[in-house]
């Protein structure tokens, strides 16, 4: 059946990628987060304190 | 200049997703990495004791109150409360929230400062060359602190006066990211530093950003959140070792009716958002205060960073800001005044035994 209804022409336009059918809003707020970072660059660790000439830091 | 009218009440953008606020951890990273190690290198040479040598000196603190700048410093004057009980805790602020303080005479017992930004947060200590200093609108917008945006010039003048009159009585915790201006203004100013660096990304992968400044430096790793103040409740946690920490001016939002010129990413909101910067802003309900604050990606990122660090420590945190976003599992939304008065009493409870 789907081979049926694959059809026997090709299309003139691709075929809208992922990218391009977001959203307008995903759009915009893909832009508004890389242009507005902290101050301090921050990433979740196993540890708050970490020193690396003392593993005994927490 | 004319501020553009408050027009809240349009489209406003929504919460943020994961994918979202990786792309802030990302873009902040970028922003931060080249002028981190720059800074880093440049301190070098200034760099004698690290917090790991105050934490062998003190001995753990009973209690913290963690003072940053947001708006509601201003709009809730916490300082008279605060020199009240100013015996029974140990005071730790924000830079931006230092002028605040020292103007109020409350003495902070540590300062902490982390943001690598060349010319804004010497402002804080007092510049002494702001003369020279580019023309920047950061301070005359914001309603961060009434006070710091109106009459610059004499403003710096007192805030230069204030921080040498009481410098020798003052401890900062100085990230190594921070400019050399600031090194050297609050050497001048005879205040004792106290060094560690941000932990930029996993220490534990390969070509770490962290690693690689720790190696510089010799210096310490300390988690940020993102932002001074949550660096400083960081720093109550894991060197205090504060058993119950309270926040005060913990806002990371605006109030109802703040304009969008008066936010700290008035410009860039613009240079997304066009006439609209409004709708750049995020709203948020707090059913403590019954209120809708706003906030913008940078502070929801700061506030979903500070949810998550809140659950992995062990004292107890009250947000005693009463104002802004900053609620949820971890958390005690409390009055400053309800915290003083447990606080007293579980002090007093201690002595007696």
């Amino acid at each position: 059946m789907r081979k049926m209804l694959k059809g026997t022409y090709k299309t003139r336009e691709p075929r809208a990628s992922k990218k391009s059918r977001r959203s307008a809003s995903e759009l915009f707020e893909e832009r508004a987060t890389e242009k507005l970072g902290g101050s301090i660059a921050f990433v979740i660790t196993s540890k708050l304190l970490w020193d690396s000439g003392d593993e005994k830091a927490e | 200049m004319s501020s553009p009218q408050n027009c809240y009440g349009t489209r406003a953008m929504r919460k943020l997703n994961k994918k979202q606020l990786d792309r802030i951890t990302r873009c902040t990273l970028d922003k931060c990495r080249d002028i981190g190690l720059r800074h880093a290198r440049e301190n070098v040479p200034f760099i004698r004791e690290t917090i790991l040598d105050l934490k062998r000196k003190i001995s753990r603190a009973d209690s913290a109150i963690v003072i940053s700048a947001g708006p509601s410093l201003r709009r809730k004057d916490p300082a008279r409360l605060i020199l009240r009980e100013k015996l029974s805790q140990t005071i730790v602020c924000a830079d931006g929230a230092l002028y605040y303080c020292l103007r109020n005479g409350l003495i902070p017992d540590y300062v902490v400062s982390v943001d690598p930004h060349p010319e804004r947060i010497v402002r804080y200590f007092g510049d002494p060359d702001l003369a020279k200093t580019p023309d920047d609108d950061y301070f005359r917008r914001q309603d961060l602190d009434k006070a710091m945006n109106t009459d610059e010039v004499r403003r710096n003048r007192e805030i230069v006066s204030l921080v040498n009159r009481w410098g020798k009585e003052l401890s900062v915790i100085i990230s190594t990211s921070v400019t050399p201006r600031i090194t050297r203004r609050c050497i001048d100013a005879g205040m004792k530093l106290y060094w560690w660096n941000p932990i930029y990304d996993d220490y534990e992968k390969k070509g770490s950003l962290t690693k690689k400044i720790s190696a510089i430096t010799g210096a310490p790793c300390m988690s940020t959140g993102g932002n001074v103040g949550t660096s400083a409740w960081i720093f109550a946690n894991v060197i205090l070792q504060a058993r119950r920490i309270a926040l005060v001016g913990m806002d990371l939002s605006y109030p109802p009716g703040t304009s969008p010129y008066n936010t700290q990413y008035y410009h860039e909101m613009k240079e997304v958002f066009g006439e609209n910067p409004d709708e750049g802003f995020i709203r948020i309900y707090n059913p403590y205060l019954k209120e809708t604050w706003y906030t913008d990606p940078a502070y929801y990122w700061y506030r979903e960073n500070f949810l998550q660090l809140a659950r992995s420590v062990d004292s107890e945190t009250c947000n005693c800001t009463e104002g802004g976003i900053l609620f949820g599992r971890g958390i005690r939304f409390v009055r400053l005044a309800d915290f003083l008065e447990k606080n007293r009493r579980v002090t007093e409870c201690v002595q007696v035994k």
